[in-house]
């Protein structure tokens, strides 16, 4: 097997593959759409057959329940979610079907996701099903009901292949991407996860929790956001870290990159000190800030 | 029960005289999705059902859906008009919470 610095080096120039265990929701009925639209942060009634769309589902007091990809297939809108979610945020959505002609399925899946730059020249021969899915921040795509063997030897002929966990991480972090259950969740508002710009529209109509985003965005400051470090060793997840004697953070998740030995982390740090360039304490020996995550004033290239 | 205040009836009587619909009645509903987690919707409505709840307030007739009557009885609807604007709010004792504009609530 490729060691995880070749992997994420494939998901970075080529395309890496990996079968993930997801849960996946359909919603039909004629009233899918536009109910739909009220339930999640982006807009599905623009969506065409075939899109995607990446989007949150939040509490009413505006807080990430899940992330998940809407799929437009024809009349119907999968929606695709980590799986540990599935139970939960189909009850979620269940509770808001009032009298409207909206029919929820739920079961669990697994998806092949090819993630990197090549990665939408897998469907260039046709027979593959793929939907846009950025899953680690190098672009990508989900493919359903494929074949996994297959789906490799074609990422083989692109110069990629196939990736573990390790090899799916490391590129993740390299690019700074945000993963749900890890660096945010159920006490995160979007903003904080630097999820506003890809996962929010701010110019359709109401959807559960959108006063407490629309406020945070327009009038709120945010107490916290979620960046990017680098350092010389790894801290643990859960570890806090301070600012001249004082907590201002907590670690989220990390890597330590095999190329250099040094440290990818992601964590969540008070506002005020999230700043690139900013070092902190953390157990394991100082840690720079990179970048805050989401922020569209910084300049994301590696 | 659902009810209207005077100021309700009368502004409900205005735009329907106003469309030429006669003695129309009032659906009443509530819809999934909103800020707070449902949306209360109002629309004129002769299209009756058997799911229907029927109630008559301020010379009204007012129809309700079964489920949207486990979120909305005991609900008084007023008019009001103000410098922040003019509506109809809905005053549910159901509703644990209520969005900024008042359009929706969570139950």
């Amino acid at each position: 097997m490729a060691s995880a610095i070749e992997q994420a080096r494939w998901i970075q120039t080529s395309v890496g593959v990996r079968a993930l265990d997801l849960g996946l929701i359909r919603v039909t009925g004629e009233d899918a759409r536009v109910w739909l639209n009220g339930q999640v942060t982006n807009d599905v009634v623009g969506a065409s057959d075939g899109d995607t769309v990446y989007a949150l589902c939040l509490s009413s007091n505006g807080r990430i329940l899940s992330d998940l990809h809407v799929l437009v297939r024809g009349d119907a809108l999968e929606l695709l979610v980590p799986r540990a979610r599935l139970e939960e945020l189909s009850a979620h959505l269940d509770r808001y079907i009032v009298m409207e002609d909206v029919d929820l399925a739920s079961r669990c899946v697994t998806v092949i996701s090819a993630q990197g730059p090549r990665a939408s020249e897998l469907l260039e021969r046709g027979s593959l099903e793929g939907f846009s899915a950025d899953r680690v921040g190098w672009g990508g795509i989900d493919l359903l009901e494929a074949d996994l063997d297959a789906v490799v030897a074609r990422a083989e002929e692109l110069g990629g292949g196939s990736v573990s966990a390790d090899g799916w991480e490391l590129a993740r972090l390299r690019a700074g991407h945000p993963a749900w259950g890890v660096d945010f969740g159920a006490k995160t508002f979007p903003q904080e996860a630097g999820l506003a710009h890809s996962a929010v529209s701010f110019t359709k109509g109401c959807y559960v929790g959108q006063e407490v985003v629309c406020m945070l965005e327009n009038r709120g400051q945010l107490r916290r956001r979620l960046v990017q470090l680098r350092g010389p060793a790894l801290p643990e997840a859960g570890a806090g870290l301070t600012y001249e004697g004082k907590e201002v953070g907590t670690v989220c998740s990390g890597v330590l990159d095999p190329e250099d030995g040094s440290a990818w982390v992601h964590a969540v740090v008070k506002r005020i000190h999230a700043e690139p360039g900013v070092e902190l304490e953390a157990p394991s020996g100082l840690v720079t800030i990179r970048k805050v995550l989401g922020s569209r004033t910084q300049d994301s290239a590696l | 029960m659902i009810s209207l205040t005077a100021q309700a009836g009368d502004k409900v009587k205005e735009i329907r005289e106003a469309e030429g619909l006669g003695e129309q009645g009032l659906r009443v509903r509530v819809i999934g999705g909103g800020c707070s987690g449902f949306t209360y919707d109002l629309f004129f409505d002769d299209d009756i059902n058997d799911m229907d709840s029927m109630f008559e307030s301020e010379g009204i007739k007012l129809c309700i859906d079964m489920m949207s009557l486990q979120y909305l009885e005991g609900t008084e609807i007023d008019y009001v008009q103000g410098l922040h604007g003019a509506g109809f709010k809905f005053l549910n004792p159901k509703a644990k919470a209520t969005c900024g504009c008042g359009s929706s609530f969570s139950a």
